[in-house]
C-alpha cells in the first residue's frame, strides 16, 4: 500500500518536472537559415543518386535525385555529412556561395558503421565489446511472424531455437551459451533505447532499422543485473532524408511442417501386429502351445485396442476400418473377405490437423522531414494474418507506429515513438506427439454402431466428431473439435480458446545541448500490454454427447463451460542520462553518466464456470456451475545508476570503462544491491607504422579484449527471498479446515539470495583486407557464470507444505568458446556480385562448481545429471545391449561393482528393473551442441537477386521419445512399420529390435523402456531460406514515380538434413534435448517451413 | 539563461531520481502472507495449525489420485488392504490395489513409498515451526497451551505412523534403525535415522506433553481436533505396539470414562458415517468445501446392488472375504453389512462405510477415526496379557454385548482369550485397524490369505508372508536418500527378507 502510495507521488513530482521542460520549450527562437544547392559525383564524375547528406549534429538532411543534385536549407556554419553506399563519407562545410560540387572516393576502406549500442549508439570501429548488428535487408528476407525468430543463424554466438510451430510463437535465444540453471535464460530486449516487456510478437518486423545484439560485458553491462544473457536492441525506422518516402510491402504464403512423420502403420498392419504381439507373449512369456496362442491372440488382439459396442441387431461388434468385425484368421493374417470400409481419409488425422493454409501481411510507412529537417517523422502501419498450417491456428497482428522527433530549439530536441498493436490468436490443440501416435484404426469422425455409415450432424449435416467412442485411449479428445470457431465467428458448437493481446509502447524524450558536447537526456517508456483469453468448452460436443435427442443439438451433460482469463502489465522505465563527448586534437573521449528507474506490475485476473446450458452462449454469467474465480497482482522495480567513460587517441587506441549499481526488489534489502563493471579496450594495429607493408592487401586489423560483470535476478518469483505463507496448496485448492481459514507454509526464507554473477572475458580481432572483399571477425569468450539462482530441493523428509526446496545460489557454470564470422565478396563485377557471410560458433558449457555435489533428475522423458565438469543438460540412462535372440526381450548393459564401488564387469540382463537405478546409468550426451552457425550464399546479377542460408548445430543430444512411441506397441498407440521391419519374430533371430509385445511399456516386458537406444547425436542441417529476387529497372519504374521496385519468393526452413529428420522429428527441439511430448516438449506443433511470395515498392 | 534553467532542473531531475526511489525496491506478493506475520502471533500459528488439519485428513502433496495415501485416513486403507479381511479387485487398478498385491509399490526404485514419508514429514515440518515460536508468540496462555499442545499431538502421532511403516515393529526391532526424528524447524536438511525405541520414546514424550497441555482444552462438539481424550488413545495403541500392557490399560481406562457408550444396534445399521456418536473420540466430516473427492472409503466401498436403483457411480471396489463373513454369528449386528451384488454375484460386498446421503454425498460420510470399542478391546487385550482374565473378559464381553453376540467368550486361558479378543478385533474394527497388516506386524502373526481372495495365482507367489519379511515394510524413498548426507544406501530397508 505504502509501496504504491509512493510510486503515485515520485511521478506527481516527475511529471511536474516534465511540466517546466515543456514551458521552455514554448519560447521558440529564430535562427538565421541558408539555402544551398549541390551535386555530388564519383571520381569519374558520374553523378551519385541517392547519397545523403546530413547536416552534423541534426536529423536535417536530403538525398540527391537522379541527376546527382541536392537542395537544402541549413543554419549557418552547419557542416555536412555526405555519404552514400561503398564510399568514403565526407564532411564539408556549408556554403551557398555556389553550388557545391563534392566527391567521394570509392571506398577502400571498412565502411565504419553506426552501431546501436547500450544508452546510445557508437562507430563499429571504436567500439570495444562485442555485438553483432543486423540490417532491416537481412531481417526483410525472412517471412517471420515474430521478429526475434529472424535472428537464427544471422549472429555468431546466438543459438535461436525456432522449435514451436505456431504463428507468433516466441523462439529461445541463448546469447553465449547457457548462463544459468533455474532462473531465465533469455537475454533482455531493449527497444528504441528502452528495456521492453511487450510479446516479441507485437513487433512488426518492416518497422525495424537493426537489431544489435550485444554480447559481451563491455556491450552489455551497462544493463547490470539483467544483462547476463546478454542484450538485443531493436531499433525501429526512422527517416533518412527530407524527401518523403513511402514503402509498401505485401506478401503472401503458405506454411507446413518442416520435418514429415514417419509413416504410420495402416489399420491391417496395426490388427496383424497386435495379433503377433499377443502370440509372442502367449508363446515366448507364458509356455503356451502354437495352437493355443493363435487361439489366445485371435480372442484378444481387438478387444484390446477398440472398444466393443453393441450393433442395432444386438451383436458385440468392434467398429473398425474393415467390414468385418474380426477382420483377421486364425493365422493372424488377414481374411480374404476383409474388405476395407473406409476410405483413407477417414482415418487420416495428420490430413485433417494440417493443411497449408494462407499467411499474408501487408505494411507501409512514409517517412521524411519537416521544418526544414528538423521534424524527423515515420508512420506505419501493418496487418498480419497468419493462419499457420494446423486446424484451429490464427495469428491476426494490427500495427500502428509513429515516430517523431523534433528539434523545437536548436539545443532542445524532443521526441516520441508510440506504437499500437493488436493481435488476436487462437490456441490451437493439434499437437505433434498426438498427430504421431493416434493410430489409423481410429478416426477423427463418429461412425455408427453398424459399422456401415458415419454419424451426421443433424444442425449441420457435417460428420459428427468423434471423442473416444470407440477408443482404448485418447477418450475425451478430438484436436478438430477444438477452435473451429473464434468467439466472433463461432457456429456455436465447440471449443475454442482465443487471445486478445493490446500493446501501447510509448517512449518519449527530452534532449538538451547544454554546452558543447555536453548533453542531457530524460527518457520516459511505457509498455503497457493488456491482454485477456476467452476459453469456451462446448456445451453440445464432446465426450458425454450421446445423441439421443439428435445429434449436435443437445447439450452435453454437465452443459458447456467458460473461463476468461485477463492480465494487465505496465512496464515503466524512467531515465536521466548526461553525456560528454568532444575531441580535442587527436583524443577523444565520451563520459556518460546516469539514473534508471524501472518499474513493473502485472495483474492477474481469472474467472471459470461450467453449466451452460444452452448453444450460443459463452459467456460467465452463462455458467451455473463449478465457478471460481482468482487474482493476483505482482510487482518488480529497479533502481540502477551507471556510468561509462570512453577515451581513444588518433583513432588508433580505444579503451573504456563502464559501471552500474542496481538495486533489485527481487533481492532482500541486505543483498539487493550489485555493482557491474566493464572494462575493454582495442588496439587498431594496422594503423601503426610497422604495419605499413600489409598496407596494400590489409585495410584494417584491430585487436581488442575486454572484462566485466553482469547479472541475473531473473529468479522464477518475484518474491524469492521472502518467507511466506499461503491460503492454498500447491494445487492451489485452500487449506481451511471447513470454514476456519487455515494457513500452510509456502516458501522458505532465504534472506541472503543474490544476483546470479556473470564474469564476461572477451577477445579477438577485426579484420579487413582486400579492399574490403574480406572481414570477418574472430572471437574467444569465456562466461562464468556463479552463484547460480536455483531452487534447489530439500530432502522429502525436509519439506514443509508447498516448499519442495528454496531459492539459493548454487554452483558455477561455465560457458566458453570462439567465434567466427566471416563475409567474402568473391566474385564483384559491374553485373554480378557473389556474398559469403559465414559464422561458426564453438561451445563449450561445463558446470564448474557444484558444493553440493551431484545431482541426478528427470526432464519430461530423459533423465539428467548435474555434475561438475560436464554440461548442464547431461543426459543419462541404462545402456542399451540389443535383443537376446532366443527369448526376443529387449536386454541392457548391467554393471556390477566391487566392493569400492568400481566397476569390475558389464553383463546383459533383461530385467530393466536392475538397470533403472541411479547407479547403473551412463552419460549419453549432453542437449547442448557444440558447433552452430551459419552459411549465407548471396548473389546478384543485374537486376536479379538469389541467396540462400544453410543452418547448421553440430554435437547436441536428443532424447527422441516420440521416435520411441512410433517404435512401441501400446494400446490405442500408433506405430510406424519401418522402424519394426526387422524385428524378432523367433528364437535365434539377430536383431536390435525386440519382439512385439503386448503394452511394450510396462516394466514387466522392458521391450522399449527408457534408455541409451533412444538418445541420439542430434547433428543436422537446415535450408533456413533462400530468396529470389527481382528489382524492376529503374528507368522503368521511375516513369511510374517509384524508386524501387521488388519482387520476390521466399522460402523458409524448405530442408532439413540429419538423422532426426529420418525418424520423423524435428531437431529443433527444446535446449534439454527431451523430445517428450511436441519440440517444446509439453505438446507444441513442431516447426513448420514456409513460401512466401511478395512485393516491394518505394515511392 | 534558458540554459541555465536546463542545467537547474537536470540537477533536480537527478536528485530526485537518486533519493527517492530506495523505498520503492520493497516488493511483496500481493496473495501470500509474511511469515514474520504469521510467526509472531498464536493467532497465526493457530491458522497455521488449521491448514495442518487439513494436510493431516485431506491432503497428499500432489493430489492428482492417490488413494491409498490421501490424508491419515490413506494410512487405515492401506492397513486394511495388506491384511487377509478386506479384498480387492482390480478393476481400477491404482495404488489400492498394487498395497493389495504387495505389488513393488512401496520399493525404491519404482515405487511410491515417498508419498507417505512426504505427507507425513511435511505435517511434522510444520508442527515443528508451531512449536518453535509458539512460546515467544504473542498471544494468551490459555491459546498457546491449546495450539502447541496439538501441533504435539499431530506431530506424535505421525511419527507413530512412520515408525510403524518403515521398520519392523518395536518388539523385535528396538535398536534398528526407525525413522529421522525432526524436532525443530532450524534442524537442517542432514538428519540421520534415529533407532526404534529412541523414536517411541519421542512419541511417548510429544503425546504425554501434549496431554498435559490440553487439561483444559475443551474442544466441545468439533471431533476432528485432538483433545487430551484423543491424546490418551494415541497413547493406549501406542503402548500396545511397545507390548506395554499396564500403561495400554491404563491409557484405555482414561479415554474410556468419556467415550464408554458404545453404539446401538440402529446406529450400526445406520452406516458408518457419524461423528457425532457418543463413542466416537475422534473423526471429521466431510463437506463441499473440504472432502476426500473420490479418493476416499466411501467411494471404494461403495457397491450396492444395482437394483437398488442407487443413482450413485461406484468403484466395486472392495469386499470382504468370505471366511471373514464365516466368523459372524448370523445375529450379529454386524452381520448385516454382508451382502451380493448384481456386479459381483460371487463375493461379499460390504455396507459398513456406507453412507445413506444422496447423490456424491454418498462419497462423503463422516470419518471415525478412534472410538470406545477400540478403547476396550486395548484394556481387554492389556488385561489378558497381564494376566487379569477377569478384568480382560469384562471389557470384552461388554462390547460383544453390545453388538448383539449371543455366545460371549468365557475362556480364562490366557492364548484362547487373545485370540478371542483378536477375533473381536477384526469384527469390531475393520478397516479401522482390526485386523490389518499392523496387527499382523505387533502381534507377529504370518500373513496367509485363504477363501475368495482375487487373483489366487498371484497371492501364492507372496503368501504366507512371515511377520518380519521386510516386504511388508517402505524402503525409505531415493529422493531422502540422494539429499539428506546423513543417510546412505547402507542404511536402506531391505526389499524383502528377514
Amino acid at each position: 500500500m505504502s509501496y504504491h502510495y509512493s510510486f503515485k507521488k515520485l511521478k506527481r513530482r516527475f511529471f511536474n518536472v516534465w511540466l517546466v521542460l515543456f514551458l521552455c520549450m514554448t519560447t521558440v527562437m529564430a535562427q538565421t537559415k541558408i539555402n544551398i544547392r549541390g551535386f555530388v559525383a564519383d571520381q569519374n564524375g558520374e553523378p551519385l543518386v541517392g547519397t545523403t547528406i546530413i547536416v552534423k549534429g541534426t536529423s536535417l538532411g536530403t538525398v540527391t535525385g537522379a541527376d546527382g543534385s541536392f537542395n537544402l536549407s541549413v543554419p549557418e556554419k552547419s557542416v555536412l555529412v555526405i555519404s552514400s553506399i561503398g564510399f568514403n563519407t565526407v564532411e564539408v562545410p556549408a556554403t551557398n556561395k555556389n553550388a557545391m560540387k563534392i566527391t567521394l572516393q570509392e571506398q577502400t576502406q571498412t565502411v565504419d558503421e553506426v552501431v546501436v549500442v547500450a544508452y546510445g549508439t557508437t562507430k563499429k570501429s571504436s567500439f570495444t565489446g562485442s555485438m553483432t548488428a543486423i540490417s532491416s535487408d537481412k531481417i526483410a528476407k525472412l517471412t517471420q511472424s515474430n521478429v526475434a525468430a529472424s535472428l537464427q543463424g544471422m549472429s555468431a554466438g546466438v543459438n535461436v531455437l525456432n522449435n514451436v510451430g505456431v504463428p507468433g510463437a516466441d523462439p529461445v535465444i541463448n546469447i553465449r551459451g547457457i548462463g544459468s540453471m533455474s532462473a531465465s535464460t533469455s537475454p533482455l530486449y531493449v527497444v528504441d533505447g528502452m528495456p521492453y516487456d511487450g510479446q516479441l510478437s507485437s513487433i512488426a518486423s518492416s518497422d525495424i532499422e537493426s537489431i544489435s545484439v550485444l554480447k559481451d560485458a563491455a556491450a552489455s553491462s551497462l544493463y547490470g543485473s539483467r544483462a547476463a544473457n546478454g542484450v538485443v536492441v531493436i531499433t525501429t525506422k526512422k527517416a533518412k532524408s527530407d524527401k518523403t518516402v513511402v514503402n509498401f510491402n505485401a506478401n503472401w504464403g503458405f506454411s507446413d511442417l518442416a520435418v514429415k512423420f514417419p509413416k504410420m502403420a495402416q489399420p491391417g498392419e496395426f490388427f496383424q501386429y497386435w495379433w503377433e504381439a499377443y502370440y509372442n507373449d502367449a508363446v515366448y512369456a507364458n509356455g503356451m502351445s502354437d495352437a493355443d496362442a493363435r487361439a489366445y491372440a485371435s480372442a484378444n488382439y481387438m478387444d484390446h485396442i477398440i472398444n466393443a459396442t453393441t450393433d442395432s441387431k444386438g451383436n458385440a461388434i468392434y467398429v473398425n476400418p474393415y467390414n468385418l468385425s474380426n477382420p483377421l484368421d486364425e493365422n493372424g493374417k488377414l481374411r480374404s473377405d476383409a474388405q476395407l470400409v473406409w476410405d483413407k481419409s477417414d482415418w487420416d488425422w495428420y490430413g485433417a490437423s494440417i493443411k497449408k493454409r494462407l499467411r499474408q501481411e501487408y505494411s507501409v510507412d512514409v517517412s521524411g522531414m519537416s521544418n526544414e529537417g528538423k521534424m524527423n517523422y515515420m508512420f506505419s502501419g501493418s496487418y498480419l494474418d497468419d493462419k499457420g498450417m494446423a486446424v484451429g491456428q490464427m495469428f491476426k497482428r494490427y500495427t500502428m507506429r509513429t515516430n517523431i522527433t523534433n528539434q523545437v530549439k536548436s539545443w532542445m530536441t524532443l521526441g516520441m515513438n508510440l506504437a499500437y498493436t493488436h493481435t488476436r490468436k487462437t490456441n490451437s490443440n493439434v499437437q505433434t506427439r498426438f498427430l504421431r501416435v493416434m493410430p489409423s484404426y481410429y478416426s477423427p469422425y463418429l461412425r455408427n454402431n453398424d459399422n456401415t455409415d458415419w454419424v451426421y450432424n443433424e444442425v449441420t449435416g457435417d460428420r459428427m466428431l468423434d471423442f473416444g467412442a470407440y477408443r482404448k485411449q485418447w477418450g475425451w479428445w478430438n484436436s478438430l473439435a477444438w477452435s473451429l470457431g473464434t468467439d466472433s465467428d463461432n457456429d456455436g458448437s465447440y471449443d475454442f480458446d482465443m487471445i486478445y493481446n493490446d500493446l501501447v509502447s510509448a517512449r518519449t524524450f527530452a534532449e538538451f545541448n547544454i554546452m558543447k558536447g555536453l548533453k542531457f537526456r530524460s527518457g520516459l517508456s511505457i509498455d503497457n500490454q493488456n491482454s485477456k483469453e476467452n476459453y469456451y468448452g462446448s456445451a453440445i460436443h464432446g465426450y458425454y454427447e450421446s445423441g439421443d435427442d439428435g445429434w449436435g443439438s443437445t447439450v452435453i451433460e454437465g452443459g458447456g463451460s467458460a473461463s476468461r482469463t485477463g492480465t494487465r502489465q505496465t512496464s515503466t522505465t524512467w531515465n536521466n542520462i548526461l553525456t560528454y563527448d568532444n575531441t580535442f586534437g587527436k583524443h577523444h573521449i565520451n563520459l556518460m553518466g546516469g539514473q534508471e528507474f524501472y518499474n513493473f506490475q502485472y495483474e492477474y485476473m481469472y474467472g471459470y464456470g461450467a453449466g451452460i446450458s444452452m448453444a450460443n452462449l459463452y459467456e460467465l454469467n452463462s455458467t451455473t456451475t463449478d465457478k471460481s474465480i482468482s487474482s493476483y497482482t505482482d510487482k518488480y522495480s529497479l533502481l540502477s545508476f551507471l556510468g561509462k567513460a570512453e577515451y581513444s587517441f588518433d583513432n588508433k587506441y580505444y579503451v573504456s570503462a563502464s559501471f552500474r549499481r542496481d538495486g533489485s526488489s527481487r533481492f532482500s534489502p541486505d543483498s539487493r544491491w550489485g555493482n557491474f563493471f566493464s572494462a575493454g579496450g582495442s588496439w587498431r594495429i594496422s594503423k601503426e607504422k610497422f604495419m605499413e607493408g600489409t598496407s596494400s592487401w590489409l585495410n584494417n586489423l584491430s585487436l581488442k579484449a575486454s572484462y566485466g560483470t553482469t547479472g541475473n535476478d531473473n529468479v522464477s518469483s518475484y518474491y524469492a527471498y521472502q518467507g511466506t505463507y499461503s491460503s492454498v496448496d500447491a494445487d492451489a485448492v485452500t487449506v481451511n479446515m471447513y470454514t476456519t481459514p487455515g494457513l500452510t507454509v509456502n516458501t522458505i526464507a532465504t534472506p541472503n539470495l543474490k544476483w546470479e554473477k556473470n564474469q564476461q572475458f572477451n577477445a579477438g580481432f577485426d579484420f579487413n583486407a582486400l579492399n574490403s572483399r574480406l572481414n570477418g571477425t574472430v572471437e574467444y569468450f569465456s562466461r562464468k557464470a556463479k552463484d547460480l539462482l536455483y531452487y534447489k530441493e530439500l530432502p522429502l523428509s525436509s519439506t514443509t507444505g508447498n516448499a519442495t526446496g528454496y531459492n539459493t545460489n548454487l554452483g558455477d557454470i561455465r560457458n566458453s568458446g570462439l567465434e567466427i564470422t566471416i563475409n567474402a565478396i568473391p566474385v564483384q563485377t559491374k553485373q554480378f556480385t557473389w556474398n559469403v557471410d559465414y559464422n561458426m560458433t564453438f561451445l563449450k558449457n561445463k558446470i564448474t562448481y557444484l558444493p553440493e555435489g551431484e545431482y541426478s533428475y528427470s526432464g519430461s522423458y530423459a533423465k539428467y545429471k548435474m555434475v561438475e565438469g560436464k554440461s548442464r543438460y547431461e543426459i543419462v540412462g541404462p545402456r542399451y545391449a540389443g535383443v537376446d535372440p532366443e527369448t526376443g526381450k529387449a536386454m541392457y548393459w548391467k554393471k556390477i561393482f566391487d566392493d569400492k564401488g568400481n566397476v569390475t564387469e558389464r553383463v546383459k540382463t533383461t530385467n530393466y528393473t536392475e538397470v533403472n537405478t541411479d547407479s547403473q546409468y551412463d552419460f549419453l550426451g549432453s542437449s547442448i551442441p557444440k558447433v552452430y552457425g551459419a552459411l549465407t550464399n548471396s548473389f546478384k546479377y543485374r537486376d536479379f537477386d538469389f541467396s540462400f542460408m544453410l543452418y547448421y548445430a553440430l554435437g547436441g543430444h536428443l532424447a527422441d521419445h516420440m521416435y520411441k512411441e512410433s517404435n512401441v506397441l501400446r494400446q490405442g498407440f500408433a506405430i510406424a512399420s519401418d522402424f519394426i521391419k526387422n524385428r524378432w519374430r523367433q528364437p535365434g533371430d539377430e536383431t536390435d529390435v525386440p519382439r512385439l509385445t503386448v503394452d511394450g511399456t510396462s516394466t514387466y516386458n522392458a521391450t522399449t523402456m527408457y534408455s541409451s537406444r533412444w538418445i541420439y547425436k542430434n547433428d543436422f542441417m537446415r535450408l533456413r531460406n533462400v530468396t529470389f529476387g527481382y528489382n524492376v529497372p529503374r528507368r522503368l519504374t521511375s516513369k511510374y514515380g517509384m524508386s524501387n521496385v521488388r519482387f520476390y519468393v521466399t522460402g523458409d526452413n524448405l530442408l532439413t538434413f540429419g538423422k532426426a529428420a529420418s525418424r520423423g522429428t524435428d531437431p529443433e527441439m527444446d535446449i534439454s534435448g527431451d523430445a517428450y511430448n511436441g519440440s517444446d516438449k509439453n505438446g507444441a506443433i513442431s516447426s513448420r517451413l514456409s513460401l512466401t511470395g511478395g512485393i516491394q515498392v518505394s515511392f | 539563461m534558458i540554459r541555465k534553467y536546463i542545467t537547474i532542473i537536470t540537477t533536480i531531475c537527478l536528485i530526485l531520481g537518486l533519493g527517492s526511489c530506495d523505498d520503492k525496491l520493497t516488493t511483496s506478493s500481493s496473495v501470500d502472507i509474511s511469515d514474520t506475520q504469521i510467526l509472531s502471533s498464536a493467532a497465526g500459528l493457530n491458522m497455521l495449525l488449521e491448514g495442518t488439519y487439513n494436510r493431516f485428513y485431506f491432503k497428499t502433496n500432489s493430489d492428482d489420485f492417490r488413494q491409498v495415501f490421501k490424508g491419515i485416513t490413506g494410512n487405515y486403507m492401506l492397513d486394511m488392504l495388506r491384511g487377509t479381511d478386506v479384498i480387492c479387485d482390480d478393476n481400477l487398478g491404482g495404488e489400492q490395489y498394487e498395497a493389495y498385491q504387495f505389488i513393488s509399490t512401496y520399493t525404491l526404485a519404482s515405487g511410491s513409498s515417498s508419498i507417505m514419508w512426504k505427507n507425513l514429514y511435511n505435517i511434522i515440518n510444520q508442527c515443528n515451526i508451531i512449536v518453535d515460536n509458539i512460546d515467544k508468540a504473542t498471544g494468551n496462555d490459555e491459546m498457546k497451551n491449546k495450539v502447541k499442545g496439538q501441533a504435539l499431538a499431530i506431530r506424535g502421532y505421525c511419527y507413530f505412523q512412520l515408525i510403524q511403516f518403515y521398520q519392523q515393529t518395536y518388539a523385535i526391532a528396538k535398536d534398528k534403525a526407525g525413522v529421522c526424528l525432526r524436532l525443530s524447524s532450524t534442524d537442517g536438511t542432514d538428519i540421520p535415522r534415529s533407532s526404534v525405541s529412541a523414536c517411541y520414546d519421542q512419541i511417548i514424550n510429544d503425546m504425554t506433553t501434549a496431554q498435559t497441555l490440553l487439561a483444559d482444552f475443551n474442544r466441545g462438539d468439533v471431533k476432528y481436533y485432538l483433545d487430551k481424550d484423543v491424546v490418551s488413545g494415541m497413547l493406549a495403541r501406542v503402548y500396545l505396539v511397545m507390548n506395554d500392557w499396564s500403561k495400554a490399560a491404563a491409557a484405555a481406562q482414561e479415554a474410556l470414562q468419556n467415550y464408554g457408550t458404545l453404539m446401538t444396534r440402529d446406529e450400526w445399521r445406520n452406516g458408518f458415517c457419524h461423528a457425532d456418536y457418543s463413542e466416537v473420540m475422534w473423526g471429521f466430516y466431510q463437506t463441499t468445501e473440504s472432502n476426500m473427492g473420490d479418493n476416499g472409503m466411501f467411494s471404494f466401498w461403495y457397491n450396492w446392488p444395482e437394483s437398488t436403483g442407487e443413482p450413485f457411480y461406484n468403484f466395486n471396489n472392495y469386499f470382504v472375504n468370505d471366511l471373514y463373513v464365516k466368523l459372524f454369528e448370523t445375529t450379529d449386528d454386524r452381520y448385516q453389512f454382508w451382502h451380493r451384488t448384481d456386479a459381483y454375484p460371487t463375493k461379499w460386498a460390504c455396507s459398513k462405510f456406507y453412507d445413506p446421503g444422496n447423490g456424491s454425498a454418498k462419497s462423503r460420510g463422516d470419518y471415525v477415526l478412534m472410538r470406545g470399542s477400540e478403547m476396550l478391546l486395548i484394556l481387554a487385550e492389556s488385561e489378558a496379557q497381564l494376566g487379569n482374565s477377569a478384568a480382560a473378559l469384562t471389557a470384552l464381553n461388554k462390547l460383544q454385548s453390545a453388538r448383539n453376540v449371543k455366545n460371549l467368550t468365557t475362556t480364562t486361558s490366557k492364548s484362547d482369550l487373545l485370540e478371542a479378543i483378536y477375533i473381536e478385533r477384526r469384527k469390531e474394527l475393520m478397516g479401522e485397524g482390526g485386523g490389518g497388516m499392523l496387527d499382523y506386524l505387533r502381534l507377529q502373526k504370518t500373513l496367509v490369505r485363504a477363501g475368495d481372495h482375487f487373483d489366487a495365482g498371484k497371492n501364492a507367489e507372496i503368501f504366507p508372508l512371515a511377520s518380519n519379511d521386510y516386504r511388508f515394510i517402505f524402503q525409505i524413498p531415493q529422493r531422502e536418500l540422494q539429499l539428506n548426507a546423513s543417510i546412505s544406501e547402507s542404511d536402506q530397508n531391505p526389499f524383502s527378507g528377514q
